[in-house]
């Protein structure tokens, strides 16, 4: 009898415990939430006072072309050989952790600087619509965006619907991630050697790097052997994290009147069995650009156009991969074969390649 | 099955409904189909592997029952190589192999067995101790036979150690089932805290401290300094913090079943001398070797040999320095198939004998200049001291390579750093505040105050830890250290 007792008296303190552990977490939760996206704001808005790093476009020529995409378009696109072959000053926008949300506030802020391009190149990555633009580098070009995207009625944690229903700081783990990533990225990196700190800030891997795309000193890094079992990767389908803004970015486009072309990049033929879902991503923009005039599907990630056999052309890639870029060599091969059927296309003005045909 | 993840959470909740409510004699029965089912997660062909594995075991054990002399001796020798076998094959044949070429070529694979596919199954290190365990106790007579394979099956199985231990003895787990398995608030709130406390030591503590490890000891070559001398003292916490966290949630997770399962480590980094270190680190392990490899070797060794000094030393110190260089050579190779572990228990080794060997000298100096052993300087010298040569060792366990290994301690000076004193103020606090925390757990028992807090005080408290776990869980996906060994 006392022996149940106390076990009752265990179970309604277990239960008297739960209760308030649940209540307190609910509000710790919601307050710490608060308080961690004041500070984040905070942050960001600090940033704001950096003016926009706009650049001269590289090479002459009458128009200009806009190149926009992440790293891949970065290194793959090289902006001498279009500008000679166009005759047209290029200007590349095209970094690490910038998708549609990102080219379409910079646009919005590009032709108010510059004025509409005569044509703009997409680079197309198969991760297109998995990820959100990066915070740091959006913050820049559009002032109100973070606290939109702190905004806990909307967001899910796709690591677990279901705990993010519980937890708003949870929800938002993602981005309170970002926040503190750049946080300690702004605290610097360890000290290094004066030999590889002044390797790194040497105008050969700074500069030329990002502007033009070249990865010239880096080691290359393809995986060239095929494993017996490697991690393949699902595509994310449209519209994902950020496809809306690719359509409106579209639109704006067509509104303008400036030519369009959506690029598929080469990929290393162990990248592209780890994409393995190709088909459907192609589907996608095709679907995605008839809802626009002008817009023209060129796509060089097939063995028709492209070499993707040849682990020369790329710097990285390979299976397991998903993120792979070209070397400088397929770098200029690529983009003198792109100019050349963009040539073509402007010049015949046909639609042999409008998206019913990707 | 990922261990931090809701998936695994749901299971978790399962299993507890189900072996709370099934009668007494199906109890282990469920929680074994819960083991299996969590370890087929990762690959049908390791589960397949495990079952055998069992069923080997258990044969084997009701083998040696029914034989006794030399016959039984024979079946524990043949049980022995059964157990090992597949870890020596899977784990070190082609460390082996890579060893031996490389003595008469220059260019050697990296795995020459590659062509075969073969995998290492994760938790087989582990696991096999637990088996080798099992059957030394049977054949020794100091636990009885298992009847119940089901029983022996998830002594072997249990999924909360399955994947990096504890390597828990065969008596304290048996002797719990099936009656420890009942409902118990006290237990579940209990087992659930250390599994909050060891995920915070894991997500935060470690997975935060490895961005700055990881950049430091990938490219030693390029970094010079104290930022070096504090990579290396943020793995001495990253690698503690990792493991000890996976202990904490497996003592946890069999805590809020009921089940007591024994401790892996102790605060190990207050310790006064490498010898109590090793008896605070990887308790179930080191205890492991002590019991099955280092006594009987010893023992063996003092047997044969009779003279009581050789070269005016006591064989007794002969038999001690072999024995414990042998135990740690192989605790080294426990971890890996790479000179860098081998290295690293060998180190250990030779802090072990040296110690052992200075041990009478060492007194004489405290006693000429009148410190007594509770000097509170004294301690902090010692716990200094010992965690100094640990972390020495580190280095070897956590390199790529020896030439790595020296590169990177050849790079450590007491240059102050230019940069990223940001980086190492952060996580300097950070682990500050985790060794005053850790010192608090510590020191809980004897500490009244923190014994009477009222459960709405208490509740509060734990609800803003797993608030702070969320917000500052590092986001950087890494695997627990130990799956790997």
């Amino acid at each position: 009898m006392a022996g149940q007792d106390i076990q009752t008296i265990k179970i309604k303190k277990f239960i008297w415990g739960s209760l308030c552990l649940a209540v307190s977490f609910f509000l710790f939760d919601r307050l710490l939430f608060l308080a961690l996206r004041f500070g984040a704001t905070q942050y960001y808005a600090s940033l704001k006072v950096q003016e926009f790093p706009w650049r001269k476009p590289a090479g002459a020529g009458i128009g200009q072309i806009l190149i926009l995409g992440t790293s891949r378009s970065n290194f793959g696109f090289d902006d001498d050989v279009l500008s000679a072959a166009l005759n047209k000053k290029v200007y590349k926008e095209a970094r690490a952790g910038c998708y549609p949300q990102y080219h379409y506030y910079f646009y919005r802020k590009y032709k108010k600087i510059f004025r509409p391009p005569s044509l703009v190149i997409y680079g197309l990555d198969y991760f297109i619509f998995e990820n959100d633009s990066s915070d740091l580098n959006l913050v820049r070009l559009e002032e109100n965006v973070f606290r939109e995207r702190m905004n806990p009625r909307r967001a899910v944690n796709p690591a677990s619907p279901w705990l993010s229903r519980v937890s708003w700081l949870y929800r938002l783990k993602p981005k309170t991630d970002e926040w503190l990533a750049d946080l300690w990225n702004s605290l610097g990196k360890p000290d290094e050697r004066e030999e590889s700190a002044a390797k790194d800030s040497s105008p050969r891997h700074a500069l030329p790097r990002l502007r033009r795309g070249r990865q010239r000193g880096m080691p290359r890094e393809v995986i060239v052997e095929k494993p017996l079992s490697w991690d393949k990767r699902f595509y994310n389908t449209f519209p994902g994290k950020e496809g809306p803004f690719l359509d409106r970015l579209l639109g704006d486009l067509d509104g303008d009147g400036v030519a369009v072309f959506l690029v598929f990049l080469p990929d290393y033929i162990g990248s592209n069995e780890t994409n393995f879902e190709q088909e459907k991503f192609k589907k996608d923009i095709s679907r995605l650009a008839t809802r626009h005039h002008k817009v023209h599907i060129i796509d060089f990630n097939t063995p028709e156009k492209f070499d993707l056999n040849d682990f020369d052309l790329y710097w990285n890639g390979g299976w397991g991969v998903t993120n792979c870029h070209l070397d400088d060599k397929g770098a200029r091969l690529f983009t003198g074969q792109l100019a050349r059927e963009i040539r073509k296309i402007l010049k015949a003005g046909q639609t042999e390649n409008k998206p019913s045909n990707p | 099955m990922i261990l931090l993840s809701t998936g695994f959470a749901v299971f978790l909740a399962a299993v507890l409904v189900l072996a709370f409510l099934a009668p007494p004699r199906i109890k282990p029965a469920v929680l074994l189909a819960a083991s299996f089912f969590f370890y087929g997660f990762f690959r049908l062909s390791f589960l397949l592997l495990l079952l055998i594995q069992i069923v080997f075991v258990y044969v084997c054990a009701r083998g040696m029952g029914k034989c006794v002399g030399l016959k039984r001796k024979s079946v524990l020798l043949l049980s022995l190589l059964g157990v090992l076998g597949p870890l020596f094959v899977l784990k070190y044949l082609n460390f082996i192999i890579r060893s031996v070429v490389s003595l008469f070529s220059s260019t050697t694979s990296e795995k020459p067995l590659a062509w075969l596919g073969l995998i290492l199954p994760v938790g087989i290190s582990f696991y096999t101790f637990k088996s080798l365990s099992y059957l030394l106790e049977v054949y020794h007579g100091r636990l009885a036979i298992e009847k119940n394979p089901i029983r022996l099956g998830l002594y072997i199985s249990f999924f909360p150690q399955i994947l990096a231990g504890p390597i828990d003895r065969a008596r304290n787990f048996l002797s719990q089932l099936p009656s420890a398995i009942v409902f118990n608030p006290a237990h579940l709130s209990a087992g659930l805290k250390l599994v909050a406390w060891g995920l915070f030591k894991k997500i935060v503590v470690a997975d935060q401290l490895a961005r700055y490890v990881n950049v430091v000891f990938d490219r030693p070559q390029d970094f010079q300094g104290l930022g070096l001398l504090a990579g290396l003292i943020f793995y001495s916490f990253q690698i503690y913090c990792d493991f000890s966290g996976y202990s904490d949630m497996a003592v946890g997770l069999a805590k809020t079943m009921g089940l007591d399962t024994m401790d892996n480590f102790h605060y190990p980094y207050f310790s006064r001398s490498i010898a109590e270190f090793w008896g605070r680190w990887h308790i179930s392990l080191s205890s492991w070797l002590r019991d099955y490899l280092f006594l009987p070797m010893a023992y063996a060794l003092s047997r044969k040999i009779k003279a009581e000094r050789f070269l005016l030393i006591k064989t007794e110190f002969y038999v001690y320095g072999s024995a414990m260089g042998i135990t740690m050579l192989l605790c080294g190779l426990w971890h890996g198939a790479s000179w860098t572990f081998v290295l690293w228990g060998g180190l250990h080794g030779f802090y072990l004998i040296v110690s052992r060997a200075t041990k009478k000298a060492r007194s004489g100096w405290l006693n000429r200049l009148h410190l007594r052993k509770n000097n509170v300087f004294l301690i902090g010298w010692r716990m200094l001291s010992t965690f100094s040569l640990v972390s020495l060792a580190w280095v070897f366990f956590r390199s790529p390579s020896l030439g790595q290994a020296w590169l990177y301690l050849r790079n450590i000076s007491f240059r102050l750093p230019r940069s990223g004193i940001g980086q190492l103020l952060y996580l300097g606090s950070l682990l500050f505040i985790f060794i005053i925390a850790d010192a608090l757990m510590m020191s809980k028992d004897k500490i009244r105050f923190l014994k009477n807090i009222p459960v709405p005080v208490q509740a509060m408290v734990w609800a803003l830890f797993l608030c702070l776990i969320i917000i500052l869980a590092a986001d950087t996906s890494n695997e627990f250290l130990y799956f790997q060994f």
